[in-house]
C-alpha cells in the first residue's frame, strides 16, 4: 500500500514537473530515429538515449540546476556526445544515499540528489594513467576493496563488508561507479552502434556469444577515425588502411584475430582484405560522419547567429549521411563471402543469412512505431486514465454506500466510460509493444505484470459490463452466424423482434465473406507469414519416413487447432463487437434501461475491484520499472533461448499470465470483503428482536442502529481477555462448518460481502481453468523443449500449488467446510501462492540456499531462473504478503468477535436456539458439476 | 450434494465397514486434506530443492515411496468421488470427465516411474557416438564368479548423498545441536548392502560416496582469511609421487609468496620448526639460527653470518653449548648444486642473492677428554630448510638459515603423530612473523599487509596424514553441494569381498569409481579391478555408469551457436547430426543410411530403438572445445512410457474444466428479470445463495 501511495506521489510530481519553462527548442526528430544496435536487436536512438540516461541519472530527464533547463533523453545523449569534458562536471549522477554521499562530498553536502563525475573523480590523472582515480584516499582504498573483494565473481558489492550499513554503503558505491562508467561509455559513444561492420566473424558468426562481438559500427569509432589504428574496429581498419599488409599488421597488433585460436580467426584475414577495394567508395562517407556532428553542434550552440532551424537542417544532414554510410556498409556486407582461393590456413567460411539478416541496416520508417511508443508511453499514460476511472468508481462506490445514490451512479457510468477508454488505450499499447518487440508481451516480469493487470482490467470489466453488454454483443454474435450452418440457431418468437431479425440472412452471407477473409488472413499470418508470429505450419511434420514423430505431430495438432479455432473466432468476435456498438441501444431499450442499469449498478463491486487493482500493477510497473529496472525490467530486450517460440508463448505463458489476472481480480474482490468485515456493519438478523439485545448490550448496542461511541464500547467490550478467549475459541470451532453458523447467528455480517464471495467463486474459477490448463501447456512444452513432461521444477511445482490451493478451496466450500468469510478469505490467501510462483521462485528460491549456510549468495534453482537477481524488492513483497495476511487475520477477528459477542447476548437473554429465524438460508448443496 | 449414505447401521459389520471406507474414501473433506497436505508437501520441496538443488529434492521428498503413497491416496480419493456418485447425472459430465482425466494423468506419471529413460549423450564434432548415459544411475558388474558363467549386474542408486552423511534424523540432530544438545554421538555406519553371497563367496557395497576425490597424501588444506576485504582463498598441499621425492610440496599464494609443506619424524626438529627463529630483523648476508635440544627444553643461538665470517676469519669457531661450536665454511649467495653435488661444497655462481646457503661445520667435542673433536658438514638453502644434509646430524640439532632476499612464505611442516606447525616469514619486515602449532579450528595471523592492517589469517580446513608408509594416496568423500559442476562423475562404491576357502576366510576390499563409456571418459581411464579369491582364483568387479544403446550411431558434423547480433546472449543451440549406421552391431559405416538431422531448441529427434521404443533426442548443452577435444554437443536422450498416458489424463482434464463451464453457460448471463425484481430488496444475499446466477 504504501508503494501505491509513493508511487502515487511519484505520479503526481511527473505531472507537476511537466508544466514546461520557456526555453528553446531544437528538433531531434531525425537524431532520435536514428537506428541502433543494442541489446540484441535494432532499435530508434530515442530508446536507447532513454534507457542509457535513465541507467545515469535515474529518470528519462534532467534539469540543470543552474539554468533550470530541462533537457529529454535523445538531447540529453547529444550533449554528452558532442561535449563531453563539458558534462563531466554537471551534476548528472543520480546519488542519493546519504552516508555515500557524506564519504564522497563530506557531511555538509549529505542531502541532495545528483552528483558530478568530477566531484569525486580525480578525472585528469584519471585519464592520464588509464584508471579510475577518485579525490579522496579512503575512497580510492574503498574502491579497490569492493574490486578485490567481488573480482572472483562470487560475491556482489552489497555483500562486501562487516556490518549491514558498510555493506549496503559498498553496494550503493558500486552502482555509483557503474553508473558513471554509464555516462563515459555514452558519452564517448562507444556502445552507440549505428551502421553495420564489415567483421566476418559476425558475418559468418564462427564466434563464441562471450568475446561480446558486435556486427555493428560504434559513433563513437566514427569520431575517432584519425585514431584507427587505436581503435579495435576491424571494419574501420579495414577501410581505413592503406593496403592489405597495414591492415594484417595492425588486425594483428590488435590482437583481436590471434587470440582466439579455436576458430582459427587468422584465417579471415582474407575476406577481410577484400573490403579494402571499396576503400574509394565507403571511405568519403565514412569521414563525413564527423564534420557533419560538429556542424550540428555549431548550430545547436547558436556559434554566428545559428539557431533551432540550421540545427534541424544539419541535424538532417547528419542522419541522413549515417543512413547513406549504413546502406552502403549493409551493400558492402554481401561481398564478404569467402575467397575461391586463398593462403594455406584460411578456411573459408559462408557468410550466414540468418546473422546478415538479424543485423542488417534497417529500411527508412522502420523505426516510426517504436518511436510512436516511446512518445506516447502508453503504459504511462494508462495509469493516468485506469487511475481516473479507479478515483470515479472508488468515489461512486462510497457515494453510493453513503446514502448519495444519484450522485454516486451518475459517476459510476461516467466511470464505466473512462473505464472502457483504459482498456482501449491499453490494448492498443499492448499492440504497438507485439509490434516492436515481435512476441508475446509476457517474456519478464515487467511485461507479466503489465499484462496481468490489463487482464484484470478486461475480466472486471466484462463481468462488470455484462449486463450492459450482452444483450447486443449476444444477438450481433447471432447475427454473425453463417446462415443455414450448425452456427444458425434458430428464431424464438421473442428473437423475431429483435433488432434487424429480418435481414439476418443478408446479414450473415456478408459477414461470412468478412469472416472467411478473416480467416485466411489469420491462418495465412500465422502459418505462412513471414514473421515471427508465423507458429505453426499448415502440414504435418511427417517428413521423416522412418521415425514418425508422434509428439511433433501432437504438438503440430495443437497449434493447428489454436490456429484454426481463433481464425474461425477472432473475425466473428471482431464483427460481433462492432456490431453490438449499433445494436447495443436498440436491444438495451427492449429490455428496459432501468433493468439494464440496475443490474450493471448490482455488480459494480467487479470494477470497483478490478481497476484499482489494475491500477497498482499498472504503476507498480511504470515505477518499479523505472527506479530499479533490475527488478521490472521495461526495456524491449533479449530473452533466453528456450524461450524464444512464439508459438509456446503465445500457448503457454498467456494462458499462464492470464490466470494469474484472474487470481488477482479475485484478490481484490478478497480484500475488499476483508475491509467490509473489518469497517463494515453488522446488521441483526431478520426476526431477532432488537430491543432485546439492546437490554442486554446497553442502549445503543444493537448492532446496525449504534452510534460511533456506542459501537467503540462494544468493541472494548469485545477486548476484554474473557471475550477475546471466548471469541478466538468461539472463532476456531467455527473454522470449517462454513456458513452453518450465520443461521443461528443474531447478527449477519455487511451484506455486500456475499455479493462479494460470489463473485470470487467465480474469479475462481476461472482462475483454476486458465491455471489448470495454462500448468498442462507449460508440460507440453517442457517435454519439446526439454524432453520431461513434469519433473517436479520449483517453477512447475509452484504453478501446481497454486492450482492446488484454489482446488482445496472450491472443493472446501462445496464440502461445506468454507463458507462466505472462507471464499473471500481464500480468494486473498491463495493469491498469495500466485505470488509465489510468480515472483518467489525467481526471487525467493534462489536465496534460500544462502540464508540457510549463512552466505547470503543467490544460486540458480531449477530450469526457470533466467534472471535470479540479487535486488528484488524482495522486503517488500514480502511486507505487502505480511500486511495482506494480517488484514485477513484481522478482519477475521472482528467477525469472530461479532458473531460471538450478540450470540452470547442473545442467549443471556434467554431468546433460545432455534427460535430465531435464520435470515440467511442454509447453504442448499450445489450441484456436482461444480467439484 | 446428493449422494446417499450407503452405510447403514442393520448392516452387517464388514459390509458397514467397507461401505464406510468406501464413502470416507470419497468424501470431498478428504480431498481437501489431500489436496491442501500435496501443496503444503510441494511448497517445503521446492524449498528443500533451493536448498539442496534438484538432486536433494528428488531424494528427499519427489522419489521417495511416502511421495508415491501420498499420490496413490489422492487417486483413490479421486477414483472413489467419482465412482461413488455413479449413475452419473448429464450435468455431471463435466465433474466425471475431469476426474477421470486426473486418474490417467496421475496413472500416466506411474508408468513413467516405471522403465523410463532419463539420459545424456555426448558426441564430439566430427566424432560418433552410439550410447546414453545417466550419470545419476549405475550398477556394480562382477565378472568371473566362482560357480556362475554370466557376469551379475547390482544396481547402484544410492543417491546424492554420501553413506556416511545418511545419519537418521539430521534434521532432529540440527535441531538439538542449536539447543546445545546432542545426542549422537556415537559413530555411526550406513548398513552395508549385500550383493551377492553363496557359501564360498561374498560381495558388499560397505560405502558409497556421491562425491569424492583421490588424494595424495599426506595431504593439507589451508584456507586465507582476509577481513578487511571479506577475502577468502583456498590453499592446497599435496604430497604426490613428486613432492615425495623432493621432500616437499609447494603452492603458490596470489604472488604474495608461497606454502610449503615438509614433514619430519625428528620431535627436536618438529620443535625447533617454531623455535629456531632470527630473533630480529635479517639483514646482511642473513643470519643463521641454531636450535640445540636438551631434555625436554631448547636453546636458541643466534649467528648473523657476518659474525660468523668474522669468526672465521679470526680462525675460531663460535660456541654453543658446552662441547659443540660451529664455524662457517663459505657464505654462497648464489649456491651452486651441480658442483655441490658433484664435489660435496659449496661454491657461489656470483654474488646476487639468489639461492643463499651456508656451509657450515658442527664441531662437537668428544665426551671423554682428549677424544677427536667430531665434524659435520651442515648446507643449509634459506629456502630449503629441510633438505636433509649428506652427514648425521646431531638430533637434537638443528641448523636454519634465514636471509633476507628470501621471499614471503609460510612453511608447514608435518611432525610425528601427526602434529602440523607453521611458520611465516614476511620479507618486507625481514623476520618470522608468527610460528606456532597448526590446529583445526584455531585461526593463526600470518602475513599483513599495509602497516599490519590487514592480516591473512590462516585456518587449517583439511588434514589428510599418510596412513601407511606403502599407501601415497587416499579416496576421500567430499562434502554435499548443491551445484555440482560434475555431478555423478565422481561417485565411487567401496566393495568388500569375503571368500572362504580351506576353512580359511579371506577379506578383501577396494574402492571403484564410476566408469563411463568413451566419449565420456577414454578406455584407459575405466578401472576394473580384478580381486583374488581365496582358493586362488580372480574375479573382476567394477562400477559402470547406467548407459542405453540408441540403437544407431550418430555423427556430430556441425554445432551453431546462434548469437543475437549484439547481444551476449545465446539465442539458439543447433546441431547437425548425421545418422552413421542403423545398426551398431554390425560395425561397419553404412552411409547410405546416413541422413542429416537437425536438433535444436524446441525441436528434438524422434527416433525408435531396437526395443521399438522411441527415444528422443533434445539439445541440451554443448561442451566448448578444449583439453585437445573439439566441441561437443550433449543431448538428452529420453523415452517415457506413460507420455501418451499423461497426454491423454491432460486432455481428459481441459476438457473437463471446459464442460463444467460449458454447462453451465447461464454462468455469464445476467440475471432474468424475476431475479432482478428479488435483487431489488434482497441483492446481495440471494447473489450468495445462489452464486449461478447473478
Amino acid at each position: 500500500m504504501f508503494r501505491f501511495l509513493l508511487s502515487l506521489c511519484v505520479l503526481v510530481g511527473l505531472a507537476a514537473n511537466a508544466v514546461a519553462a520557456e526555453q528553446p527548442s531544437y528538433d531531434f526528430s531525425a537524431w532520435k530515429r536514428i537506428p541502433v544496435l543494442d541489446d540484441g536487436r535494432i532499435k530508434p536512438l530515442d530508446s536507447f538515449a532513454d534507457e542509457v540516461v535513465t541507467l545515469v541519472t535515474g529518470r528519462a530527464k534532467w534539469t540543470d540546476p543552474k539554468t533550470n533547463r530541462r533537457y529529454k533523453a535523445p538531447e540529453l545523449l547529444y550533449n554528452w556526445i558532442t561535449k563531453k569534458e563539458e558534462w563531466l562536471g554537471k551534476p548528472i549522477i543520480r546519488c542519493e544515499y546519504r552516508p555515500l554521499r557524506e564519504l564522497l562530498l563530506g557531511a555538509d553536502q549529505r542531502e541532495g540528489t545528483f552528483i558530478a563525475i568530477t566531484d569525486f573523480i580525480d578525472w585528469d590523472r584519471s585519464r592520464e594513467e588509464g584508471t579510475l582515480l577518485f579525490h579522496k584516499k579512503e575512497v580510492q582504498e574503498r574502491f579497490e576493496g569492493i574490486e578485490r573483494a567481488t573480482r572472483s565473481g562470487k560475491k556482489s558489492p552489497s555483500q562486501v563488508g562487516e556490518t549491514a550499513e558498510e555493506r549496503k554503503l559498498n553496494g550503493k558505491a558500486a552502482e555509483l561507479v557503474k553508473h558513471a562508467m554509464a555516462f563515459l561509455t555514452a558519452a564517448e559513444a562507444r556502445n552507440l552502434y549505428v551502421v553495420p561492420g564489415l567483421d566476418p566473424r559476425t558475418l559468418t558468426h564462427q564466434f563464441d556469444p562471450d568475446t561480446k562481438l558486435k556486427p555493428w559500427i560504434s559513433l563513437g569509432t566514427l569520431m575517432r577515425l584519425d585514431e584507427w589504428q587505436m581503435e579495435r574496429d576491424v571494419t574501420v581498419a579495414a577501410l581505413m588502411a592503406r593496403d592489405r599488409n597495414e591492415l594484417e599488421q595492425v588486425v594483428t597488433l590488435m590482437r583481436l584475430y590471434v587470440n582466439n585460436e579455436k576458430h582459427n580467426e587468422l584465417a579471415h584475414l582474407p575476406q577481410l582484405a577484400q573490403a579494402l577495394s571499396l576503400q574509394s567508395e565507403l571511405r568519403p562517407q565514412l569521414e563525413a560522419i564527423k564534420p557533419a556532428l560538429e556542424q550540428t553542434r555549431h548550430d545547436y550552440d547558436g556559434v554566428r547567429g545559428r539557431g533551432p532551424n540550421d540545427f534541424a537542417r544539419s541535424m538532417s544532414i547528419f542522419t541522413s549521411k549515417l543512413n547513406e554510410l549504413g546502406r552502403s556498409l549493409d551493400a558492402a556486407r554481401q561481398k564478404m563471402g569467402p575467397l575461391a582461393d586463398g593462403p594455406a590456413d584460411y578456411k573459408p567460411l559462408p557468410l550466414d543469412e540468418g546473422q546478415m539478416q538479424a543485423s542488417a541496416y534497417p529500411s527508412p520508417g522502420a523505426m516510426e512505431t517504436e518511436i510512436l511508443y516511446n512518445e506516447v508511453q502508453p503504459f504511462y499514460v494508462s495509469c493516468w486514465i485506469y487511475g481516473l476511472a479507479a478515483m470515479m468508481l472508488l468515489s461512486a462506490w462510497i457515494l453510493a454506500s453513503i446514502n448519495f445514490h444519484a450522485l454516486g451512479r451518475s459517476l459510476y457510468l461516467l466511470g464505466l466510460g473512462v473505464t472502457t477508454v483504459a482498456i482501449a488505450f491499453a490494448t492498443w499499447g499492448f499492440v504497438l509493444r507485439i509490434i516492436i518487440a515481435g512476441r508475446p508481451p509476457v517474456t519478464n516480469m515487467y511485461e507479466t505484470v503489465i499484462w496481468v493487470s490489463y487482464v484484470v482490467s478486461i475480466l472486471g470489466a466484462w463481468f462488470g459490463l455484462l449486463p450492459l453488454i450482452w444483450p447486443g454483443l449476444q444477438w450481433a454474435w447471432r447475427l454473425t452466424a453463417i446462415p443455414f450452418s450448425w452456427e444458425d440457431e434458430k428464431l424464438s418468437i421473442e428473437d423475431e423482434r429483435r433488432t434487424l431479425a429480418n435481414f439476418r440472412t443478408p446479414i450473415g452471407i456478408v459477414s461470412a465473406g468478412l469472416r472467411l477473409a478473416g480467416f485466411l488472413a489469420i491462418v495465412w499470418f500465422l502459418t505462412q507469414s513471414d514473421s515471427t508470429f508465423r507458429i505453426s505450419s499448415l502440414t504435418p511434420p511427417l517428413t521423416d519416413e522412418d521415425t514418425f514423430a508422434p509428439n511433433a505431430v501432437l504438438t503440430w495438432l495443437i497449434g493447428l487447432s489454436t490456429v484454426l479455432a481463433s481464425a474461425w473466432y477472432l473475425p466473428r468476435a471482431v464483427l460481433a463487437l462492432v456490431g453490438s456498438v449499433f445494436l447495443v441501444v436498440p436491444e438495451l431499450r427492449k429490455v428496459g434501461w432501468a433493468e439494464v442499469w440496475e443490474q450493471t449498478f448490482s455488480r459494480r463491486l467487479f470494477l470497483v475491484t478490478s481497476i484499482p487493482v489494475a491500477l497498482f500493477g499498472m504503476v507498480l510497473a511504470y515505477n518499479v520499472g523505472n527506479i530499479s529496472p533490475e527488478i521490472l525490467n521495461p526495456r524491449i530486450g533479449s530473452i533466453a533461448a528456450v524461450l524464444r517460440n512464439n508459438y509456446w508463448l503465445t500457448i503457454h505463458v498467456l494462458t499462464i499470465v492470464s490466470s494469474y489476472g484472474a487470481g488477482a481480480l479475485v484478490w481484490g474482490l478478497g480484500n475488499l470483503a476483508m475491509l467490509y468485515y473489518l469497517f463494515g456493519r453488522y446488521s441483526p438478523s431478520t426476526g431477532v428482536d432488537s430491543s432485546l439485545l439492546e437490554k442486554h448490550l446497553g442502549s445503543g448496542a444493537a448492532p446496525g442502529n449504534e452510534g460511533v461511541f456506542s459501537r467503540l464500547k462494544t468493541a472494548g467490550r469485545g477486548l476484554a481477555p474473557k471475550q477475546i478467549r471466548k471469541t478466538f475459541s468461539a472463532g476456531i470451532q467455527g473454522l470449517g462448518s462454513g456458513d452453518a453458523h450465520l443461521a443461528t447467528a443474531r447478527v449477519q455480517p455487511p451484506k455486500d460481502v456475499s455479493t462479494l464471495a460470489a463473485f470470487g467463486y467465480k474469479g475462481m474459477q476461472v482462475a483454476v481453468l486458465l491455471l489448470a490448463a495454462g500448468t498442462i501447456l507449460g508440460g507440453l512444452w517442457a517435454d519439446v523443449s526439454w524432453g520431461r513432461f513434469w519433473d517436479w521444477d520449483p517453477k512447475e511445482v509452484w504453478a501446481l500449488i497454486s492450482l492446488l490451493v484454489y482446488l482445496a478451496f472450491l472443493h472446501g466450500r462445496y464440502a461445506g467446510w468454507v463458507g462466505t468469510f472462507g471464499t473471500n478469505a481464500g480468494s486473498v490467501l491463495c493469491f498469495q501462492a500466485i505470488v509465489m510462483s510468480w515472483y518467489g521462485v525467481n526471487f525467493v528460491l534462489p536465496k534460500i540456499h544462502g540464508w540457510w549456510n549463512g552466505t547470503g549468495e543467490s544460486t540458480s534453482v531449477g530450469l526457470h531462473s533466467y534472471a535470479p537477481g540479487e535486488a528484488s524488492g524482495l522486503e517488500w513483497v514480502a511486507l505487502t504478503c505480511f500486511l495482506n495476511v494480517l488484514l485477513v487475520g484481522v478482519a477475521w477477528a472482528r467477525y469472530a468477535m461479532e458473531m460471538s459477542l450478540t450470540n452470547s447476548a442473545a442467549t443471556v437473554a434467554g431468546n433460545g436456539d432455534g427460535t430465531t429465524t435464520a435470515s440467511t438460508p442454509v447453504r442448499e448443496p450445489v450441484e456436482s458439476a461444480r467439484d | 450434494m446428493a449422494r446417499p449414505k450407503l452405510y447403514r447401521a442393520d448392516q452387517p459389520f464388514p459390509l458397514r465397514t467397507l461401505l464406510w471406507l468406501y464413502e470416507f474414501s470419497a468424501s470431498l473433506k478428504l480431498a481437501v486434506v489431500l489436496i491442501g497436505g500435496l501443496a503444503a508437501v510441494l511448497a517445503i520441496a521446492t524449498f528443500i530443492e533451493s536448498n539442496t538443488g534438484t538432486a536433494g529434492a528428488r531424494w528427499y521428498v519427489y522419489h521417495t515411496a511416502w511421495f508415491r503413497i501420498l499420490l496413490a491416496l489422492l487417486a483413490l480419493n479421486i477414483f472413489c468421488a467419482a465412482a461413488i456418485r455413479y449413475p452419473w447425472k448429464r450435468y455431471q459430465t463435466g465433474f466425471v470427465v475431469t476426474h477421470l482425466g486426473l486418474l490417467v494423468l496421475l496413472g500416466g506419471s506411474a508408468m513413467t516411474y516405471q522403465g523410463s529413460v532419463n539420459s545424456q549423450m555426448l558426441v564430439y564434432q566430427g566424432q560418433t557416438s552410439n550410447v546414453a548415459v545417466d550419470h545419476d544411475s549405475g550398477y556394480l558388474l562382477v565378472n568371473k564368479l566362482p560357480g556362475r558363467s554370466e557376469s551379475l549386474q547390482y544396481p547402484v542408486d544410492f543417491g546424492p548423498f554420501n553413506w556416511a552423511d545418511q545419519k537418521p534424523g539430521d534434521f532432529w540432530r540440527r535441531v538439538e545441536t542449536a539447543l546445545g544438545r546432542d545426542n549422537y554421538p556415537e559413530p555411526w555406519t550406513h548398513p552395508a548392502q549385500l550383493v551377492y553371497e553363496d557359501d564360498k563367496t561374498k560381495i558388499e557395497i560397505v560405502d558409497y560416496y556421491s562425491r569424492s576425490e583421490v588424494r595424495f597424501t599426506p595431504f593439507v588444506q589451508l584456507t586465507f582469511r582476509q577481513a578487511m576485504l571479506d577475502f577468502e582463498i583456498p590453499v592446497e598441499l599435496e604430497f604426490d609421487a613428486n613432492a615425495h621425492q623432493l621432500g616437499f610440496t609447494q603452492s603458490d599464494f596470489q604472488g604474495l609468496g608461497s606454502v610449503l609443506m615438509w614433514r619430519t619424524t625428528n620431535p627436536h626438529q618438529f620443535r625447533a620448526f617454531t623455535e629456531a627463529l632470527p630473533d630480529r630483523t635479517v639483514e646482511g648476508d642473513g643470519v643463521v639460527v641454531i636450535w640445540v635440544g636438551e631434555g625436554e627444553d631448547g636453546e636458541t643461538f643466534h649467528l648473523p653470518v657476518a659474525k660468523l665470517q668474522a669468526s672465521r676469519d679470526e680462525g675460531k669457531p663460535v660456541p654453543l653449548t658446552e662441547g659443540l661450536a660451529v664455524e662457517l665454511v663459505t657464505y654462497a649467495p648464489w649456491a651452486d648444486f651441480r658442483r655441490l653435488t658433484t664435489e660435496n661444497k659449496l661454491y657461489s655462481q656470483g654474488d646476487d642473492p639468489r639461492i643463499p646457503a651456508v656451509e657450515l661445520k658442527l664441531i662437537k667435542q668428544g665426551t671423554e677428554e682428549g677424544a677427536a673433536a667430531e665434524e659435520v658438514q651442515v648446507v643449509r638453502f634459506a629456502q630449503f630448510p629441510f633438505t636433509p644434509g649428506r652427514a648425521t646430524m646431531p638430533a637434537n640439532v638443528a641448523v636454519e638459515f634465514y636471509h633476507p632476499s628470501l621471499a614471503g612464505r609460510i612453511d608447514i611442516l608435518e611432525g610425528p603423530e601427526n602434529k602440523l606447525a607453521y611458520r611465516a616469514w614476511q620479507q618486507k619486515l625481514g623476520r618470522v612473523v608468527s610460528a606456532g602449532p597448526l590446529e583445526f579450528d584455531e585461526p593463526v595471523s600470518t602475513w599483513s599487509m599495509g602497516g599490519g592492517q590487514a592480516t591473512w589469517q590462516m585456518e587449517l580446513t583439511r588434514y589428510v596424514p599418510q596412513d601407511d608408509p606403502e599407501t601415497f594416496y587416499k579416496v576421500l568423500p567430499l562434502p554435499f553441494l548443491k551445484d555440482d559442476p560434475q555431478r555423478g562423475t565422481s561417485r565411487r562404491i567401496k566393495v568388500r569381498v569375503t571368500s572362504t576357502a580351506g576353512g580359511e576366510t579371506q577379506e578383501k576390499e577396494v574402492w571403484l569409481k564410476q566408469n563411463a563409456p568413451p566419449p565420456w571418459q577414454s578406455p584407459k581411464a575405466q578401472q576394473v579391478e580384478e580381486i583374488k579369491l581365496a582358493d586362488g582364483s580372480t574375479l573382476e568387479v567394477s562400477f559402470n555408469v547406467r548407459q542405453t544403446p540408441v540403437g544407431f550411431t550418430m555423427r556430430l558434423d556441425k554445432f551453431d551457436l546462434d548469437v543475437d547480433p549484439g547481444a551476449p546472449m545465446a539465442s539458439n543451440y543447433t546441431s547437425y547430426v548425421t545418422i552413421v549406421n542403423e545398426n551398431p552391431a554390425n560395425g561397419e559405416a553404412d552411409e547410405a543410411a546416413g541422413r542429416t538431422r537437425i536438433i535444436t531448441m524446441n525441436e528434438p529427434l524422434d527416433k525408435p530403438d531396437p526395443q521399438g521404443r522411441t527415444l528422443r533426442f533434445f539439445q541440451e548443452n554443448y561442451l566448448p572445445p578444449g583439453d585437445g577435444m573439439p566441441l561437443g554437443s550433449i543431448f538428452r536422450v529420453n523415452y517415457d512410457p506413460g507420455r501418451w498416458v499423461k497426454y491423454l489424463g491432460s486432455l481428459l482434464v481441459c476438457v473437463g474444466i471446459f464442460i463444467m463451464f460449458y454447462m453451465r453457460a447461464y454462468f455469464f448471463k445476467p440475471a432474468s428479470k424475476k431475479m432482478v425484481a428479488a435483487e431489488s430488496t434482497e441483492v446481495a444475499k440471494r447473489a450468495a445463495d445462489e452464486p449461478a446466477v447473478v
